[in-house]
């Protein structure tokens, strides 16, 4: 235990030492020269902190001027008397304007405009040396801060002292930060063309500022410091425009970090809805509305993290997940997914920000629960979720469904699902479509009079109707009977490939309530063609020819003669039989009336034969549901079989 | 029932119990500061309270010099006769020229502290015609700008336009010429 204290001041001199850093220009960034949450923590010292930091740099002034002038003619005094008629000097630690202290002075105003008196502290330092000159002269202090102050010319009269320089500085670096439109500034956020120096053949660069405490300084000091100047760190170089650099070095040799770890964050402050857009009449926290009617959310949030916040940047958004879309989007929204941006230009650390916009109830009624979040956009989302329980309801009859599902399968067990686009069906075969909704609306929707049907147009007559349908033009109603409000209802039909052939078509659908209205056009969409069935059978003396097909009647089996000369037997998955004649020059597949099956050459030389003739006239070649290629003769008798039955 | 009581150990166990008691204290007062960053366990001063370095002062020299010769002593001010205003030529650039949307922004740097003035744009692309607008002088610390050109893209087609911004401030007049980009 005696130990304790020992152990505390040696750990408190440790951590001391590892906070030292050493400034360097190199890490100098132009387009972020110091964070917005650094510069404007307005808090960072009181007047006792900035008296007792002024005090430090200049622990002795030379108020009568004893010193050698730096500039020949004596001493500072003397100096000082012959080009400026004076002879004694108040340094800033010392210095009262209108019986303020310099420190309140830069306190006050820093307070005022909520800028970090750091900065201020830094920018006497830049511009005038301030802070570290044990004799200042009164010119300086008449510009302390620069304001009015050209690269190429003699000081502005009218912003001369301390306390107005001070003030024009503060108030233009808040209008900077709040993104006055009042304020215009010759850089804006983003990329800019900034020169190196005043002197035009230095050059410059394009420089992309990233927030509104660059942007301010560089509406101080025009110019950014070029590579030399950075390389030669306190020092100097041709070409080289000093005020930002100095800026980063001073404020980063006497204050640590300009940029700090950012840190995002809010709370709600209030969350509040309305009937109108005045914001005049509230609505209750338990939400009900009709469908199809507007309200409006006003919603304040406090910045709780060290980043400031800007319009355009700081938005709300649909959430769970993110970038939801949401279904009470209205036309004041930024887009489905975004109800705003905050109404504030700028709202800093502690600041609070405001969020107003209109949002439209769905005619699905319901209850929902809207969540959305906060996020700096293509940056972050803030951690937190808001959200608003809305029931949509009406006392009104609503007839509404919510389509759930539409899916298209193969078969009639509905176990194969297909693609709804780009479906190729042959004449006469079919596909199976099952949808899904629900009844979203307050009334019973009777199974006698709400069908599935044709849309775009309404009432239109499908020609992939078939006996499922109750007409071309009306298909089925739901297999679970009336749907009472909330219940699912389940609808299942086919669609049957017409006689003829049919160029690729939009089969939409929709649901009907007979004779009163659609409950909605677009339940789904089929995307389909109908191509020409290849024959089932090769009778006596028909001729396969290159590129033909036998399809069995179930679709499944396809016996096609390839451009390569080989007659293959194609399952739904693989090739289960072949003659390999590839590149043997077969050319035409006949079933000749001796009961041989021979494929030929061009020139009728034969290339392979099924060794069946004289087995009888008026066979046939079948491909079968179950897998097996079979010639028969007229009396079904089988003459000749691959044996590939069964297999898939 | 008699009390026992030992005087002889009294002064020594009054020592064991102050120094528990201190020990206590330091110990509750260690949890206490390291939950609340106070002293020993607080971040270290931010502000440098170091005498000024050597660079630190050197450089403030060159910025005092540099004000200095900025400001011609009044003592040495030669007085002059010329009472009417002579014609200068102020320095002006384009410093930004970005598009949104739905606005192409416009933005310039004068090389030096106007009061008032305007800055007059024109626009033009062969064969088209020309954009102009106007906009007044703000000046600020150590220069002036153009109180923003915020140009509507319906007011602009598409592809390369001659932007010059002329500027006029009592007898104080520049000018600058670039070619933009409209998309």
């Amino acid at each position: 235990m005696k130990f304790t204290l020992p152990f505390l001041v040696l750990f408190a001199v440790v951590a001391g030492l590892l906070n030292a850093q050493p400034a360097s220009a190199t890490s100098f960034n132009p387009g972020r020269i110091i964070d917005d949450g650094v510069f404007t923590e307005a808090t960072s010292m009181g007047v006792g902190d900035i008296q007792q930091f002024l005090n430090s740099k200049v622990p002795v002034c030379d108020t009568n001027g004893t010193q050698t002038s730096e500039y020949g003619g004596g001493t500072r005094a003397q100096w000082g008397q012959a080009n400026y008629g004076q002879s004694t000097f108040t340094c800033l630690k010392d210095y009262s304007e209108n019986g303020k202290s310099s420190a309140q002075i830069i306190y006050d105003t820093a307070q005022q405009y909520g800028i970090n008196p750091k900065v201020m502290l830094v920018l006497l330092q830049k511009e005038q040396s301030l802070v570290t000159d044990t004799w200042p002269l009164n010119i300086q202090y008449r510009s302390a801060t620069g304001y009015g102050c050209p690269d190429t010319a003699v000081c502005d009269s009218q912003y001369y002292g301390l306390t107005n320089q001070v003030t024009w500085a503060a108030k233009m670096f808040r209008a900077i930060i709040n993104d006055s439109p009042t304020w215009y500034t010759p850089y804006v956020l983003g990329d800019n063309y900034i020169r190196y120096s005043p002197d035009a053949s230095c050059g410059g660069s394009t420089v992309t500022i990233a927030n509104r405490a660059t942007q301010a300084l560089y509406n101080y000091t025009p110019y950014q410091p070029n590579a030399a100047a950075i390389a030669a760190g306190w020092g100097s170089a041709p070409c080289g425009a000093y005020g930002n650099r100095n800026f980063y070095l001073y404020y980063t040799n006497w204050f640590g970090s300009t940029t700090g770890t950012p840190s995002y964050g809010y709370s709600v402050v209030s969350r509040d809805v309305y009937s109108d857009a005045t914001l005049q009449t509230k609505l209750p926290n338990l939400l009900t509305v009709e469908p199809d009617s507007s309200f409006y959310v006003k919603l304040v949030i406090r910045n709780t993290g060290n980043q400031v916040w800007y319009k355009n940047s700081l938005n709300i958004g649909g959430d769970a997940p993110q970038n939801r879309a949401s279904l009470f989007a209205s036309d004041t929204w930024l887009n489905a997914a975004r109800p705003a941006t905050i109404n504030e230009a700028s709202v800093s650390e502690g600041g609070s920000g405001t969020f107003t916009f209109k949002m439209t109830a769905p005619k699905e009624l319901g209850d929902y629960s809207e969540q959305f979040g906060v996020l700096i956009e293509g940056n972050r989302w803030l951690s937190g979720t808001l959200t608003i329980p809305i029931t949509v309801a009406s006392s009104s009859p609503v007839y509404y469904v919510k389509p759930l599902s539409f899916d298209a399968y193969s078969d009639a067990t509905l176990t194969t699902k297909i693609n709804l686009t780009g479906i190729s069906k042959y004449t006469g075969s079919k596909i199976y479509i099952k949808a899904v909704l629900k009844n979203t609306g307050n009334q019973m929707l009777p199974v006698s009079v709400t069908k599935i049907a044709p849309t775009n147009p309404l009432n239109r007559s499908s020609i992939y109707a078939d006996s499922s349908w109750a007409n071309s033009a009306r298909i089925v109603g739901a297999k679970e009977g009336d749907l009472a409000p909330g219940a699912t209802g389940t609808y299942i039909y086919s669609m049957t490939a017409p006689s003829a052939p049919q160029a690729m078509s939009q089969e939409q659908f929709g649901v009907v309530l007979e004779g009163q209205q659609w409950l909605t056009e677009n339940l789904g969409t089929v995307s389909i063609q109908t191509l020409q069935r290849p024959p089932s059978e090769l009778v006596e003396n028909q001729t396969l020819k290159i590129g033909d097909s036998l399809l069995s009647y179930d679709e499944r089996f396809r016996l096609v003669l390839q451009g390569d000369g080989n007659l293959v037997l194609y399952s739904p998955y693989r090739a289960v039989w072949s003659t390999q004649t590839q590149g043997k020059g077969g050319a035409r597949l006949v079933m000749q009336n001796d009961g041989n099956l021979v494929l030929y050459r061009a020139d009728w030389t034969p290339v392979w034969s099924s060794n069946t003739a004289k087995r009888g006239g008026g066979s046939k070649l079948i491909p079968q549901t179950d897998g097996n290629l079979v010639t028969y003769t007229p009396s079904w008798s089988p003459t000749w079989w691959t044996g590939t039955n069964g297999q898939q | 029932m008699k009390l026992r009581t030992n005087n002889k150990k009294t002064p020594k166990k009054f020592l064991l119990i102050a120094l528990a008691i201190i020990a206590g204290l330091t110990l509750v007062y260690g949890v206490f500061a390291f939950q609340t960053k106070a002293w020993p366990f607080s971040p270290a001063s931010t502000v440098n309270l170091n005498p000024t370095s050597s660079e630190e002062k050197s450089t403030g020299e060159e910025i005092k010099s540099d004000s200095v010769n900025n400001n011609t002593p009044p003592n040495k001010a030669t007085p002059s006769n010329d009472i009417s205003p002579s014609a200068a030529s102020a320095s002006v650039l384009f410093s930004a020229t970005t598009q949104d949307n739905t606005t192409y922004h416009i933005r310039v740097l004068i090389e030096t502290v106007l009061d008032g003035g305007t800055c007059a744009l024109s626009l033009t692309k062969s064969g088209e015609q020309t954009y102009t607008a106007n906009a007044d002088i703000q000046s600020g610390p150590s220069s002036s700008t153009c109180k923003g050109f915020d140009i509507p893209l319906t007011d602009l087609s598409p592809g390369t336009w001659v932007a010059t911004v002329t500027i006029t401030s009592g007898s104080t007049t520049g000018t600058a010429t670039k070619d933009i980009t409209v998309q």
